[in-house]
């Protein structure tokens, strides 16, 4: 449905970097995760392009990691920017959702 | 890398990205978007046959070919008229280039008409093709970019008249 495309697209990028705010992670682990949360799950090339577009703003740093097991991987962390800009958006959101509820429940401030 | 296995050809891999990278372009991505999209598609090749070896290769294609269509839009391009300013600018250089053009063939005293005719070559085409090439894009820079060249050209044929 193009609609919930729309409706996620907005808070995807809160998610990659709540997600990045445990740890860092690669591309993979990260579609894992967000596969979890059916209503989350993204196209992958959806989320490479926003990793990109963090890392252009200059939120995450990139780092290449062997692994045991494996190829090499590209592990994205959330730098003192990224962490900032989790905080804004988390706080937006906080504010959106209690916002957004009250509209749907049909109450008036 | 790592996709080549038994059953797996890194050749028709590569060709599957590579048509990626393709469809990619032709939808509007640059070449940052398309190179982190591509490069995710190869990194998840190589996790999905490290986590699962019995993959097939048209498994991994159809993967692939997914990856053609990202949920985002492509960053918009600059507009044609993004430079129009600029553009605007060119074309003033080339016009002002071309009355003094003008003035130096009306010009009676010769040293006079050579000074004006470098003076407009110089200044008027040199600006008009500078600042046409700056904003190559949009229409008036490449109008700018033409009267500029034929201001040189100008030039280049009297010096080569005797």
């Amino acid at each position: 449905m193009a609609w919930s495309g729309e409706m996620r697209k907005g808070v995807v990028e809160l998610c990659v970097l709540a997600l990045l705010d445990d740890g860092p992670a690669y591309g993979y682990q990260i579609a894992q995760r967000l596969a979890l949360h059916p209503s989350l799950s993204m196209k992958e090339s959806t989320l490479y392009l926003l990793l990109a577009r963090l890392q252009k703003e200059g939120l995450v740093a990139v780092e290449m990691r062997a692994s045991e097991r494996g190829p090499k991987r590209r592990y994205f962390s959330l730098n003192a920017d990224g962490r900032a800009r989790l905080k804004g958006m988390a706080s937006f959101w906080g504010e959106m959702r209690e916002d957004v509820g009250a509209v749907i429940g049909g109450e008036t401030s | 890398m790592t996709f080549g296995t038994e059953r797996i050809d890194t050749a028709h891999i590569e060709k599957a990205i590579a048509q990626l990278e393709q469809s990619l372009r032709a939808s509007g991505y640059d070449l940052d978007e398309m190179g982190s999209i591509a490069q995710g598609a190869r990194e998840h090749v190589e996790e999905l046959i490290a986590n699962d070896p019995s993959v097939s290769e048209s498994e991994l294609i159809a993967f692939i070919n997914g990856f053609s269509d990202p949920e985002i839009a492509a960053s918009p391009q600059p507009p044609a008229n993004e430079h129009g300013l600029t553009g605007m600018f060119a074309l003033a250089s080339a016009l002002v280039g071309i009355a003094i053009m003008i003035a130096a063939f009306l010009s009676a005293d010769p040293d006079l008409g050579g000074a004006l005719m470098l003076l407009g070559t110089l200044l008027g085409g040199g600006l008009a093709c500078v600042l046409g090439f700056l904003s190559r894009r949009s229409q008036t820079g490449k109008i700018a970019i033409a009267m500029g060249a034929a201001l040189w050209l100008c030039l280049f044929v009297f010096l080569a008249v005797p």
